[in-house]
């Protein structure tokens, strides 16, 4: 059974139909881009899977359970996580503070164990500090050491991102969807990122979905790539094969017909 | 394929229960106040019926009374809308700038009586005190703009709020210290406005007719300014979209502060026609009609010109109307009616419980609340309700407190307003 | 030579405008009335009151500001010269004119019609009892002076800059605090240092300010750094070693304060107790605004659940039938249940709200608690606008036995998760050390229930020095809780909320339990303060349960700094220990008319200048003035240009 598996999924604004029927599936472990032109209804996608405003119509089921119109935080809990396509941290807390605050649905002390500090309560903080430090222990050696007690908008816009997925990670996810992750980075920060997806599959074992523009990138991480424009998928393959579909060539460089 | 669990018919609760719990109150509170509503209106009428309410002169007086007020509401309100829609905060200080300007209409009319012309030559007085009291309220605006809010552009929506507060206090005590913390009496007003004033066949006190006229003149004014002058464009484009509208060569911060200073001539305005019908101008007269006004903008939806006149409009009628309506809840609800409404209170559960049946966690919510509030109405209606009245003594004692639960109502059920924000450009991709 | 280069420095403009704004802000000063009431305080004895103090103070101020230039980041730091003291004195002067052109004109007509304050007394205060012409030549010459004395500060060594500022704020604070040192002297039976410092008119006399002026400036350049240094020191240790330094300071602190109220005087007392009220209030808006993010405007409302209900429960005469005639801690219970439920009231309808919305929203409920409760129609249980008297009998009565008890089955039960923990860890030390845990623990228990009598302690609620006690008690408490929270679980969460609500849901947190936990523990804490309030006063009125008790408390966590303990408790001491609450009075009693004025321009002023407050959160500070930040002002000014 997929680990992802959409129908139909519908979302209007006003008038205005954002995503019109979307039937999307992802396997566990398997990694698919997501592309379109821009208005194609990519980053909707992700806001509706991942409960920042409900469906209007259509069943999202994550493991094989309905998840269309929990709470971000539920979805989140039953794991789902996500990146921003325009980096949106917790600029004031430090580094290893947004990462142990993404682990909040993993772990539930309350109250009255943090008022008397019991020693449940100092293991799981202690746990939850070591876990942020091996997250962001992944990104080799950009985000450790003197970085951790740094606070997030000191971080150069590259390391932003890195620690954008990072804390997605904190959050201890089967799903991960990532939002234009290489925007703005250059050539050599890109090329490392796509190595980094790669290695978030092979080694941490996350199943990921990716939007993304830089055809670079989607041809060397995607087992699979969709397509969306104007709110439908109009074509779904391998790379090589969906590079060369003439409605996706069409949706990009526009009618041939239409231009006069 | 995707295994279909909406056909399942398990209840499903698939949400936190927090959440839920959460959901369930709201919906709760939601119900309780359209039934306490509805239960004063429909009370009302039946008392009206029975022979035991007003009578009409006095309905007449109050929705008259309630229409001025709601007039004066909606000039202040407008103010609070223009700016929330320019740049998207709350104008706490607005409040005081409708103060300032029915405190100068109080001094120049006073000075204008002790000169005589305030009987002499009625009108032309009343145009001066009209004019100084826009002039104060229009500067009052602008030098706080310029004063506090300029250097906030771009800050957090909270830090302009919080300098609002502090800017009103500022100017409620520096008025005090400087003018004193007495009640101010305005001047009598001429024979011909205390008198009833006949119009469309009802005699309304000339003075209201004065101030209903007035507001509307005003905010006819605006509204051309608004829709036809080019400095209204430049509003409307600088509320859509500041950077833009700059790059379109409009002065953002001339555009802003004139802004400012219409509001605060509508205030002005507003604050000359109070001065001249309750006769009586302190410090704090800017406050609670402040945040009334504050409130019929959000009521008509806030950025919105015409809700703003609209919520005004309604929030004085339902005031001067309210505390007559809570006495309504004196009417023993018959018997019939209870177990009609815990008929419907059990469809209500009944429907809730098939909405559940659905498992779709979008509904869960609101289902849940159906059922538990359908359960309550049930036990409510057939063993509590009938016969059941409620008398609140000193009811008019309550009056202020009509336009704060509308304000807590109209966000819990519909944020936006009733006519919807129309300048707000909120939607985060 | 010299003098054209520095007047081509100095802008002409900026001069006549900032003159101009120092001359209407020392006009509005006199109007409002202040120079005349503060007039009769002494600062400095003979030269200095606190009424001409009020306006020196902007001369001194626009001198400084008119040749100030940011330093910035790779730019040249801006010239020192003659142009900053020629420049401040010519604002001063301006200024000085502005004044004397209205004392000209308020020598000669009258218009205490309209400007109720401006009396001949205060036309003689101006003009230093000289006629009007001499007095408007003296102000432009004392303007002029002043202004040059500010600008003479950029020219100064930030060294002595720094000392010689240190100087002066140490003198007047000297001088304010005539009161506070004054009962000490007396209190530790040193009475003679009293008429040493002090003259008659309770200001210091000149010759103690030249000498605690040269001391400040001996001490600094003696010590310059020193606190620095310790603050170093002090960050350089490990975490469990600065963790329990950090309880050491705050426990000696602590005894400071309990032991602090038999030296001072009645008066001091309850202006201390006041302090510690809102203190108490501030934790617990602080829990709220700073951590969670959520502007409460209707705090006041929980206070006032918890002084309703503290008098329904303890007071003989409740207007209601229902009157239990509790004793204070019995009724505390109640306050907490009663508090919690008006929290999750005021709380969830306002959960999915925006942040300006919700701030309006809290207001409305604020207002319509204390309607409620002044209203005829629940007259039978709150007693309308007649309130309610005799509560707690102004007396609160704790078994010391009990207390000592209750203490003691706490220490036990840690001691023994301790213990347990410790042996999963096969930790040797550590359960020898939770073996003394329980072992005192038991001890104690067994102590406290034998003899439950001892040491009873009785408040009455006119001791102000116990009601302090009893304060600083439940504001310890409140401190703790706060700073427990800040760094746990809970805390990160609403940090993260406040940053970006919408990412923290995204994240995983349940936005809507980590709000209403807020808002409830907000809600406990002040309706603790209400109780106490109430229990202090012995009588309750709706009228004490204002829109303006919210803003003050607002004032205090934004002056002291949003979201820092130390902030709030340095906001509660500055301001409402010197200036007062809404209506008791603070140390310096001259305000007592004015210090709702001054709450307000405080407000703006933070907003504006200091949004983190005086004693920011270390985050905070880093927040607002990070060297990136520095950057965007500096391209700011760049694109705005001169306004």
């Amino acid at each position: 059974m997929a680990l992802l598996e959409i129908e139909g999924l519908t979302k209007q604004f006003g008038g205005l139909l954002a995503l019109g029927g979307v039937d999307f599936h992802i396997e566990e472990g398997e990694i698919v881009s997501v592309i379109g032109p821009n208005g194609a209804g990519k980053t909707t996608f992700f806001n509706t899977i991942s409960g920042m405003f409900p469906p209007d119509e259509g069943e999202i089921l994550f493991d094989g359970r309905d998840v269309a119109g929990l709470t971000p935080d539920q979805i989140t809990k039953r794991g789902i996580a996500r990146t921003f396509q325009n980096v949106r941290l917790f600029p004031n807390m430090t580094v290893l503070e947004n990462i142990m605050v993404a682990q909040h649905s993993r772990t539930h002390k309350g109250v009255f164990s943090a008022l008397f500090q019991t020693p449940g309560f100092r293991k799981e903080e202690q746990e939850i500090r070591d876990r942020a430090r091996d997250v962001l222990g992944f990104f080799g050696t950009r985000l450790i050491g003197y970085r951790f007690d740094q606070p997030a908008f000191m971080l150069s816009y590259a390391n932003r991102r890195r620690l954008e997925i990072a804390r997605a990670m904190g959050t201890q996810p089967r799903l991960l969807l990532l939002d234009e992750p290489t925007a703005g980075m250059n050539p050599r920060e890109t090329a490392e990122l796509t190595g980094l997806i790669r290695k978030l599959r092979d080694e941490r074992g996350f199943t990921i979905v990716v939007i993304e523009h830089e055809m670079k990138v989607v041809r060397d991480v995607s087992d699979r790539v969709v397509v969306l424009d104007h709110g439908v998928q109009i074509a779904e393959g391998s790379y090589d094969e969906v590079s060369t579909n003439e409605d996706v060539i069409e949706a990009y460089l526009g009618r041939p017909a239409e231009s006069h | 394929m995707a295994t279909r669990t909406t056909s399942s018919p398990r209840l499903r609760l698939n949400q936190d229960v927090s959440t839920l719990a959460v959901d369930v109150f709201l919906f709760a509170m939601k119900v309780a106040l359209i039934f306490f509503s509805a239960w004063a209106v429909v009370g009302t009428i039946a008392l009206q019926v029975n022979g035991s309410g007003l009578t009409a002169v006095a309905w007449r007086d109050l929705i008259v009374g309630g229409l001025a007020q709601g007039f004066m509401y909606g000039l202040i309100a407008l103010g609070y809308s223009m700016v929330y829609g320019v740049l998207g905060f709350i104008n706490f200080a607005h409040g005081e700038v409708f103060m300032a300007g029915a405190m100068a209409a109080y001094f120049v009319a006073d000075a204008l009586f002790d000169a005589g012309l305030w009987e002499s030559a009625f009108v032309v007085a009343v145009l001066i005190v009209l004019l100084s009291a826009v002039l104060v309220s229009t500067v009052v605006a602008v030098l706080v703009e310029r004063i506090a809010y300029r250097r906030l552009r771009g800050a957090p929506r909270l830090i302009p709020l919080i300098t609002s507060i502090g800017m009103s206090f500022f100017l409620q005590y520096a008025v005090k210290g400087l003018f004193g913390g007495s009640f101010k009496t305005f001047p009598q007003l001429p024979e011909g406005l205390q008198d009833r004033v006949g119009i469309f066949g009802l005699e309304i006190e000339g003075i209201k007719l004065l101030v209903i006229a007035t507001a509307i003149v005003s905010m006819f004014g605006l509204w051309l300014f608004v829709e036809r002058s080019r400095t209204g464009r430049a509003i409307r484009a600088v509320a859509e979209d500041k950077e833009i509208a700059g790059l379109m060569g409009i002065d953002v911060n001339r555009t802003i502060v004139m802004t400012f200073a219409v509001g605060g001539a509508m205030a002005g305005v507003g604050g000359m026609l109070w001065a001249m019908l309750f006769r009586k101008v302190f410090f704090l007269t800017g406050f609670l009609p402040g945040i009334k006004a504050f409130t019929a903008a959000v009521l008509g939806g806030i950025g919105n010109l015409g809700g703003a006149m609209l919520g005004g409009v309604t929030l004085g009628l339902v005031e001067a109307s309210g505390p007559n309506m809570l006495g309504g809840l004196s009417w023993e609800i018959p018997t019939w009616l209870a177990y009609v409404g815990a008929v419907l209170a059990a469809a209500t559960a009944y429907w809730g419980i098939q909405r559940l049946r659905s498992g779709d966690a979008r509904k869960a919510g609101s289902s849940l609340g159906m059922v538990v509030m359908g359960v309550v109405g049930v036990f409510l209606g057939i063993f509590v309700l009938p016969g059941f009245s409620a008398t609140i003594p000193g009811a008019s004692q309550l009056k202020d407190m009509i336009a704060f639960v509308v304000l807590i109502g109209v966000l819990m059920v519909r944020p936006v307003g009733l006519l919807g924000e129309r300048l707000a450009v909120e939607e985060r991709a | 030579m010299i003098e054209l280069a520095a007047t081509s420095e100095i802008d002409t403009r900026k001069v006549l405008r900032l003159g101009a704004i120092a001359g209407i802000t020392a006009v509005f000063v006199a109007a409002i009335g202040m120079v005349e009431v503060f007039d009769t305080r002494s600062v400095i004895d003979p030269v200095l009151s606190l009424g001409y103090l009020s306006l020196a103070w902007i001369p001194l101020l626009f001198g400084y500001r008119v040749t100030y230039e940011p330093v910035l980041e790779g730019m040249e730091p801006p010239r020192k010269g003659p142009h900053n003291l020629i420049g401040g004195a010519a604002a001063g002067l301006v200024g000085g004119a502005v004044l004397g052109a209205f004392l000209l004109v308020i020598d000669v007509i009258d218009i205490r019609e309209i400007l109720l304050n401006v009396t001949p007394e205060l036309v003689g205060i101006l003009g230093f009892d000289q006629s009007a012409a001499v007095g408007a030549t003296i102000l432009m010459a004392l303007g002029a002076g002043l202004g040059a004395i500010g600008g003479m500060f950029h020219v100064l060594s930030d060294r002595w800059r720094r000392a010689v500022s240190s100087a002066f704020v140490w003198v007047l604070i000297i001088g304010f605090i005539e009161l506070v040192l004054g009962n000490v002297f007396d209190g530790l039976a040193v009475g003679f240092l009293d008429d040493l410092v002090y003259s008659e008119n309770r200001g210091v006399t000149i010759g103690a300010a030249v000498v605690i002026a040269v001391v400040v400036i001996f001490m600094h350049f003696q010590f310059t750094g020193r606190a620095s240094r310790v603050r170093e020191r002090f960050q350089a240790l490990p975490e469990n070693k600065r963790r329990s330094t950090g309880f050491m300071v705050a426990t000696a602190l602590m005894a400071v304060g309990l032991l602090a109220p038999s030296v001072f005087g009645p008066f001091l007392n309850e202006v201390l107790a006041t302090v510690g009220l809102f203190m108490l209030m501030g934790l617990g808006l602080n829990v709220v605004v700073g951590f969670a993010g959520l502007l409460d405007l209707g705090y006041v409302a929980f206070f006032a659940v918890g002084a309703y209900t503290t008098a329904v429960f303890t007071s003989p005469l409740t207007p209601g039938d229902f009157s239990p005639e509790l004793a204070f801690f019995s009724a505390l219970p109640f306050v907490i249940i009663m508090a919690a439920i008006a929290g999750i009231i005021v709380g969830t309808p306002v959960i999915r709200m925006r942040g300006d919305y919700l701030a309006i929203v809290t207001l409305a409920f604020g207002e319509i608690a204390r309607l409620v409760f002044q209203a005829d129609w629940l007259k039978g249980t709150f007693g309308g606008a007649q309130g309610i008297l005799r509560i707690g009998e102004g007396m609160i009565v704790t078994l010391f036995g009990y207390v000592l008890a209750g203490v003691g089955i706490v220490v036990g039960i840690i001691g023994f998760l301790r213990w347990r923990s410790a042996r999963a860890d096969d930790d040797a030390s550590s359960a020898k050390t939770a073996g003394v845990w329980i072992g005192l623990g038991t001890v104690a228990t067994v102590a406290g229930l034998l003899f439950p009598d001892f040491a009873s302690w009785t408040v009455t609620g006119i001791d102000s020095e116990a009601v302090f006690r009893l304060v600083l008690i439940f504001v310890a408490l409140a401190a703790f809780v706060s700073w427990r929270l800040q760094d746990s679980r809970i805390g990160r969460a609403w940090m993260a909320m406040r940053e970006d609500e919408q990412v923290a849901e995204t994240m995983g947190i349940n936005v809507v339990t980590a709000k209403l936990l807020a808002f409830i523990i907000g809600a406990i804490l002040a309706a603790l303060g209400g109780a106490l309030f109430a229990v202090k006063i012995g009588t309750i009125f709706p009228s004490s349960f204002k829109i303006v008790q919210s803003i003050i408390i607002l004032v205090v966590v934004i002056v002291g700094g949003m979201g820092s303990l130390r902030g709030v408790a340095v906001g509660a001491l500055v301001l409402i220990g010197v200036l007062g609450g809404p209506t008791q009075p603070g140390m310096l009693r001259e305000f007592q008319e004015f210090k709702l004025l001054i709450y307000g321009v405080l407000l703006v002023y933070m907003m504006l200048q200091r949004p983190e407050g005086l004693a920011p959160s270390a985050r905070r500070s880093q927040e607002l003035h990070g060297d990136e930040l520095k950057q965007d002002v500096w391209l700011g000014k760049d694109q705005e240009g001169e306004d």
